[in-house]
């Protein structure tokens, strides 16, 4: 058993590492602290994308005939850990899981259109599954879209399509079945819907964490036949390729990692009331090293993960059980990092004094979003109990 | 990266679970439980030929010229099947004793059917050392009186040494203790007696970490079959007309267990594949310990609830888990000392405990 990255992933990780100080310009941070830009769509944002496209870094892990660099799941990886590291706010579900599913599934005219262009840092995609009506349980969705001719006819409503006001499209999925005769999953299908097309509109939701997602409007949107991703009525098998494909960007440490190290820094840097360095104090040290052994472990659950993936023996069971984990563990790491800075933690940034940047203060708010994205952990321990032990399935 | 064990580590495993399985049955245990002392020589008889008692040390010492991670690997078995034997602290002791005096005297500790014992205790030991000879007490030796040696540190000034002692010696006395899991401990106290240093603080270091990594391993095995009998459990035990692993309350505590399991076992064997590569590995060492306990504690706790009255009776397996990772969870003083002891190493060198 060996636990750690080969010494050509190692000089990858590296030489990545450097590269996304270079990206992270003082200018491109300050875009990013302000409100709503956090999850990035400025231009700054946009022109560091475009810059990680032509420096071949987006698709590293994209099979060489996609354009991709041809590299395995781990450098996939490390990508990601060292992305989020770098705090840049990077569209993972665009690259890592919607490209490769329209590589997949997608009409030869649609891939080829859009694959250069997602590797090339130009093209977002948003995903719009959620709807009032139809959450954790996906397959009640009731945004219908009718076949006319050449085209599909769209009409509904979504709600947190995220990242829909800077995207190009949405991957939708609708209802195309007979509610008869292909009820709830069986009746599903995915178009890639333009947000240039007449009839779609959408409005923004707020969030607690700084963040914009949005509601959807579909009125009478059409799109070609020729958007359709997989075939009609078998959309539910899109779907949960891509949340799968999901998984290696969802619980990564890289963010976690970052933080940690500052508040180890701060901790070094900053005496308490009696003088004494915080990182002296048994308190202090008590905290540091509960992060400590908690992060590891997820590091280790994801790096397994990866080469699980790359050996193709990724375990569902496994899968569930580091996103169950992963969201416990930052929720439980933010809130002890916190505790070392102390009650100026919590102070926003920008305020006199703030500690961080704020951003233990912003990423403790905006923690508990991962309890339920990527499949709610509910949903996540089901799948444990019934495919890691075998119980019998729960009634749903 | 590479996540797999080998084939010939599999087979170790293996070999360990078989002959465990075949000489310490649950029925065979609650014999040897009823006799009072939880020493089982005939099991131990078994092991010692098979090669299993001392696999981390070179052939010319005696051993099987593996391994850490292969003999945390026969741990696991260990706690598996909660087997009566002084397995761990034998192999530590050996692995002392060889590092400190080379292979030929180790091997020549290893020959014959007795065993050897070791403890790494500070807390409470007041053992000194004075013109060669040793005083004091200390308590909790596993399986120390009727050892061939007990390998135990000892203080002399403010430096503590890790020192051997034969335990029938002129100046050493016994008295008998019992652990939670049952297992024969030792009070020793001595008096003058003769003593032979093995090594510095450095050396007690050493031997304390892989003592720490071989119990995190045991605890691999007792939670991994606890959790077992509890899967088994809920898929069998009916109320209200349907199985109990059907209710989703229960499926979920369930799950939680099998995730801490998951991170136990991460945390133990990252731990003892450092500590072949490393001769300090304490942020992997004690971040283990944390799981440890942790994991140990709560999903004990789940085991014994699902299973309600039975996890309780003595007639059924589930109990000998239950005491022997609350065993495992304290041996070296629980989370709390886990963590401060975790906290001490970031906090000396804080460059190395970045992730
Ligand atoms: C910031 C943000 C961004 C998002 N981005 C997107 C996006 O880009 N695209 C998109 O499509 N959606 C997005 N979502 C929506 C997200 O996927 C949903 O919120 C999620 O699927 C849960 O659905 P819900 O909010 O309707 O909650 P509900 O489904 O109503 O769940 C409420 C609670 O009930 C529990 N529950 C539900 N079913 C069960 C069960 N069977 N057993 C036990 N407990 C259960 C859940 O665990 C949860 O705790 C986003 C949400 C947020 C907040």
């Amino acid at each position: 058993m060996d636990v750690d990255f080969s010494p050509e992933q190692r000089a990858l990780r590296d030489e990545f590492r450097a590269y996304m100080r270079g990206i992270m310009t003082p200018d491109l941070r300050e875009e990013l602290a302000q409100p709503l830009a956090t999850e990035g769509g400025g231009p700054l944002w946009r022109q560091a994308m475009r810059q990680m496209g032509s420096d071949g870094w987006i698709g590293l892990g994209w099979p060489r005939e996609w354009g991709g660099r041809g590299y395995g799941p781990i450098e996939q990886y490390i990508f990601i850990e060292e992305v989020t590291r770098a705090g840049l706010p990077f569209p993972y579900l665009t690259t890592e899981s919607i490209g490769p599913a329209i590589a997949e599934f997608a009409s030869p005219a649609i891939r080829d259109a859009l694959l250069p262009k997602i590797l090339a840092g130009e093209l977002v995609v948003a995903i719009g599954y959620s709807e009032p009506h139809a959450g954790t349980d996906m397959a009640a969705l009731r945004t219908r879209a009718e076949r006319d001719g050449d085209h599909y006819v769209i009409n509904g409503q979504k709600v947190y399509t995220s990242l829909a006001h800077i995207a190009d499209y949405v991957f939708l999925a609708v209802r195309t079945g007979d509610p008869e005769t292909l009820p709830r999953h069986k009746g599903l299908s995915i178009l890639l819907v333009p947000t240039s097309a007449e009839g779609f509109s959408f409005t923004p939701i707020y969030t607690v964490g700084d963040g914009e997602t949005n509601a959807t409007y579909y009125d009478n949107v059409r799109v070609p036949v020729e958007n359709l991703i997989g075939e009609e009525n078998r959309g539910w098998q899109v779907v949960t390729g891509q949340l799968n494909r999901e998984r290696l960007t969802l619980m990564n440490p890289g963010t976690a990692n970052l933080l940690y190290q500052q508040t180890v820094e701060h901790a070094r840097n900053t005496r308490d009331g009696s003088g004494a360095l915080l990182i002296e104090t048994p308190r202090v040290q008590r905290l540091l090293a509960s992060v400590y052994s908690q992060l590891r472990v997820l590091q280790l659950a994801c790096r397994k993960q990866a080469w699980a993936i790359a050996q193709g023996t990724l375990d569902v069971a496994d899968a569930s059980a580091i996103k169950v984990y992963g969201y416990e563990a930052f929720l439980d790491c933010y809130r002890q990092m916190l505790e070392v800075l102390g009650p100026d933690g919590v102070l926003k940034r920008g305020s006199p004094g703030a500690l961080l940047q704020g951003q233990l203060e912003l990423i403790y708010r905006s923690v508990p979003v991962y309890g339920f994205a990527g499949g709610t952990n509910e949903i996540q321990r089901d799948l444990i109990a019934q495919f890691g032990l075998g119980l019998p399935r729960a009634k749903r | 990266m590479n996540f797999a064990w080998s084939e010939l580590q599999l087979e170790i495993r293996a070999l360990a679970a078989q002959l465990l399985r075949d000489h310490a049955g649950p029925e065979h245990l609650s014999a040897l439980e009823a006799s009072g002392k939880r020493l089982d020589r005939q099991l131990w008889a078994e092991l010692k030929p098979a090669g299993l008692t001392a696999i981390p040390l070179p052939e010319t010492a005696g051993g099987a010229g593996l391994g850490f991670q292969e003999a945390g690997l026969v741990f696991e078995q260990l706690g598996a099947h909660v087997a009566p034997v002084p397995l761990i602290g034998h192999t530590l002791a050996a692995m002392a004793l060889q590092r400190a005096s080379g292979d030929e005297l180790a091997a020549s500790q290893l020959e014959g059917e007795g065993w050897l014992a070791c403890s790494t205790r500070r807390e409470g030991n007041t053992l000194r050392l004075d013109d060669g000879r040793l005083s004091g007490q200390l308590g909790a030796i596993a399986h120390g009186e009727g050892s061939d040696a007990v390998v135990l540190p000892a203080r002399q000034g403010d430096d503590w040494f890790l020192c051997v002692v034969k335990p029938g010696a002129v100046g050493l006395s016994w008295q008998g203790q019992v652990s939670t899991g049952l297992e024969p401990r030792g009070l020793l106290q001595a008096d003058s007696a003769p003593v032979e240093i093995l090594g510095d603080a450095a050396m007690l270091a050493w031997l304390e970490q892989r003592q720490a990594a071989a119990h995190c391993m045991a605890q691999v095995g007792v939670v991994g079959a606890a959790l077992q009998l509890a899967r088994e459990h809920v898929c069998e035990r009916e109320q209200f007309g349907v199985k109990i692993g059907s209710f989703q309350a229960v499926a979920h505590r369930m799950a939680d267990a099998w995730t801490d399991m998951m991170n136990l076992r991460m945390a133990a064997e990252a731990a003892v594949v450092a500590l072949d590569r490393q001769e300090d590995a304490e942020l992997a060492v004690r971040s283990a310990q944390a799981w440890s306990a942790e994991a140990g504690h709560r999903v004990l706790a789940s085991a014994q609830h699902v299973h309600g009255g039975l996890g309780h009776d003595k007639d059924y397996p589930l109990w000998r888990y239950a005491v022997w990772a609350r065993q495992y969870e304290m041996e070296s003083g629980g989370l709390g000392h886990a963590l401060e002891q975790l906290g001490r190493c970031i906090a000396r060198d804080p460059e190395a405990a970045l992730l």
